[in-house]
């Protein structure tokens, strides 16, 4: 699902940002239910560092469960079936719908997180 | 009797008429006419017969395959498919061609970072983790160019441990370039673990395109 996003961080240049404080979608685990958020993958399609939005490809991958553990530790997994993705891709879906409907303003502060940073720009005629 | 060619010439090597005709293997073709040869290698007769064209696992004339599957392979897809390597150590991926690692090791999982000198790849970048703790932790890859993040992944926690997993970022506009600077960064919400994992650069290549 695509969804738009305020961005965070501090831009440096005209496409790059810094290190320390790279730019980056709001936290969406701050956002909808953690439990929905981890198993999703963002793909940021596009920045809008005017507006301060990122547009953002949100993907539910398919999961795992742990099983058990071998002689040696590790976990034993398997993938969940169609039927347990289908129910946990239906309810992130819900989430991030109801997410949508919310203003980029409302959705920044339940985020938490601060605006994004911009060098400050110096009027025409006193450079 | 040896056969002998239209133009009275025996194959085998010494001509009717005292002239040797000599056979050469073609790379075009694996068939092997019976007849008289030079010494040569087959690398020789086609040079893509090269640990580098040959997958990891397979040997091949004595070339042991050295590459690792890149985007374009079955194993492509970024959605959680697991990506088993058995007994390959994070090290060999540095011996492929085609998937040239530009940082292998153990690491802690909090707050690591790496960032690769080398110039960034054409088609991309994939990452492959190795988790190796049994711990459920929660743990995601976050793909930057030049500060700006351009992808996160889901968890790869507890789910994929004892498995290799490959997350391929491709941002084939952003890394057209070839100079930008890529740094992935791996964190871990949960408790310490390990994971070994190597970051490999997608080369243009015609039959791995992305």
């Amino acid at each position: 699902m695509i969804i738009e996003l305020p961005i965070t961080g501090e831009l440096i240049g005209e496409n790059s940002g810094n290190p320390e404080n790279p730019i980056k979608p709001v936290n969406l685990h701050r956002l909808i239910p953690i439990e929905q958020a981890q198993r999703c993958s963002q793909r940021v399609l596009r920045y809008d560092f005017e507006k301060e939005t990122a547009t953002v490809d949100v993907i539910v991958e398919r999961g795992y469960k742990i099983v058990g553990y071998d002689k040696d530790g590790f976990v034993i997994t398997e993938r969940e079936t169609d039927a347990e993705y289908n129910d946990r891709l239906t309810q992130t879906t819900a989430s991030l719908n109801g997410l949508k409907a919310k203003s980029l303003e409302d959705i920044r502060i339940i985020s938490k997180e601060p605006r994004l940073i911009k060098p400050i720009k110096v009027a025409e005629g006193y450079e | 009797m040896s056969p002998v060619g239209i133009n009275g010439v025996d194959k085998q090597g010494v001509g009717i008429n005292g002239v040797q005709v000599k056979q050469a293997l073609d790379a075009a073709n694996e068939t092997v006419n019976e007849g008289v040869y030079d010494p040569t290698t087959l690398s020789t007769v086609d040079v893509d017969l090269a640990a580098g064209n040959i997958a990891l696992g397979s040997t091949i004339f004595g070339f042991v395959g050295t590459v690792v599957p890149g985007p374009g392979s079955v194993d492509q897809d970024v959605d959680g498919a697991d990506y088993d390597v058995p007994d390959q150590e994070p090290s060999k991926l540095a011996d492929a061609e085609r998937w040239v690692a530009l940082a292998v090791g153990e690491h802690d999982l909090l707050s690591t970072t790496i960032t690769p000198t080398q110039a960034t790849p054409v088609h991309g970048t994939s990452v492959m983790v190795m988790h190796l703790s049994d711990a459920d932790a929660d743990s995601y890859l976050h793909f930057y160019i030049d500060g700006v993040l351009q992808e996160t992944s889901a968890n790869f926690g507890g789910a994929s441990a004892n498995h290799w997993r490959r997350i391929t970022f491709q941002h084939s506009k952003d890394c057209a370039a070839g100079a930008r600077i890529v740094k992935v960064t791996l964190e871990n919400d949960g408790a310490a673990s390990k994971t070994y994992f190597g970051l490999g650069a997608v080369y243009a290549n015609a039959d791995k395109a992305v």
